[in-house]
């Protein structure tokens, strides 16, 4: 009896992680809306028009708008690769950021699958 | 003095040039083309690089044009999908500042293509990947529902599939 109630017990704390993990990965998600411009961040897609590694700076270009500069740094967000270097010119990006005084902060910038179709 | 350069220069010029000319017309695609009237081939467009895509077009103007020179009638259409699309719109949207130059050469291309009676297609589906609204596309191309589908339908019509990666 007292097993049963022991491995119940387990089994609904491993229940509760799991849910735990779920909400928490829902949540980190929502932070970032794509398409959506909020007070916390504004968002952006485009194609790279540039990359400097020495200053850790990224240049994209609107569909149809100006070319815009962010600055990278250590708590940037990066989705779909690993390193700066990853990232090639015309290459497809979307970037959450926050203009500031020195320039634009990158928050999170995600490049997505290339579906090649 | 200027006149013994000049003619020095005429002469090695001369010599140059007919070899060039002799080099192209040792050359000829008689066996491929023997005993045909017409050709017909389906190009698809994928490349994304301006100045390869570039290129790539040059070459369908220039088999055309040695097609009609052999005396066989092309019937081509141009199948444009992926990143090659974004060329394929109107004015300096969509691309690079450094690759505008090549943007309006292509442009210039697909108004000759044009010219020519050479249908050139647009993927929608592609269209819709890389973000291009519909109307921002030259005026000579025309949207497809689905780029593979034309490509399964003109082979099943015979014709050829000459890819342009």
């Amino acid at each position: 009896m007292k097993l049963l109630f022991f491995t119940e017990q387990v089994h609904r704390f491993f229940l509760f992680l799991i849910c735990l993990l779920l909400f928490a990965t829902t949540l980190h998600g929502a932070q970032f809306e794509e398409e959506v411009s909020t007070e916390e961040y504004l968002f952006v897609k485009g194609i790279i028009r540039s990359v400097s590694i020495e200053n850790q700076t990224v240049t994209l270009k609107q569909k149809k708008g100006p070319n815009i500069s962010f600055s990278v740094d250590k708590d940037t967000i990066f989705e779909g690769f690993y390193k700066l270097t990853e990232l090639e010119i015309r290459q497809k990006i979307k970037v959450w950021y926050q203009p500031g005084e020195q320039g634009n902060r990158a928050l999170k910038i995600l490049k997505p699958v290339e579906l090649g179709c | 003095m200027k006149k013994i350069l000049l003619i020095l220069a005429t002469m090695l010029f001369i010599p140059t040039n007919l070899a060039a000319d002799s080099q192209s017309d040792r050359y000829n695609n008689d066996k491929a083309l023997k005993g045909l009237t017409e050709t017909k081939a389906y190009f698809d467009v994928t490349i994304g690089e301006p100045k390869l895509l570039l290129i790539r077009l040059q070459l369908i103007e220039k088999t055309y044009q040695q097609l009609v020179t052999a005396e066989v009638t092309p019937v081509f259409v141009v199948g444009i999908r992926g990143k090659a699309s974004i060329f394929f719109t109107r004015g300096k949207d969509y691309v690079l500042d450094i690759d505008l130059p090549e943007k309006e050469q292509i442009a210039a291309i697909v108004k000759k293509l044009n010219a020519l009676k050479i249908p050139i297609e647009q993927c929608r589906i592609a269209a819709g990947f890389e973000d291009i609204d519909a109307a921002d596309f030259l005026p000579e191309v025309e949207l497809v529902a689905n780029g593979y589908l034309s490509m399964i339908g003109y082979q099943s019509q015979g014709y050829g599939f000459v890819p342009m990666d």
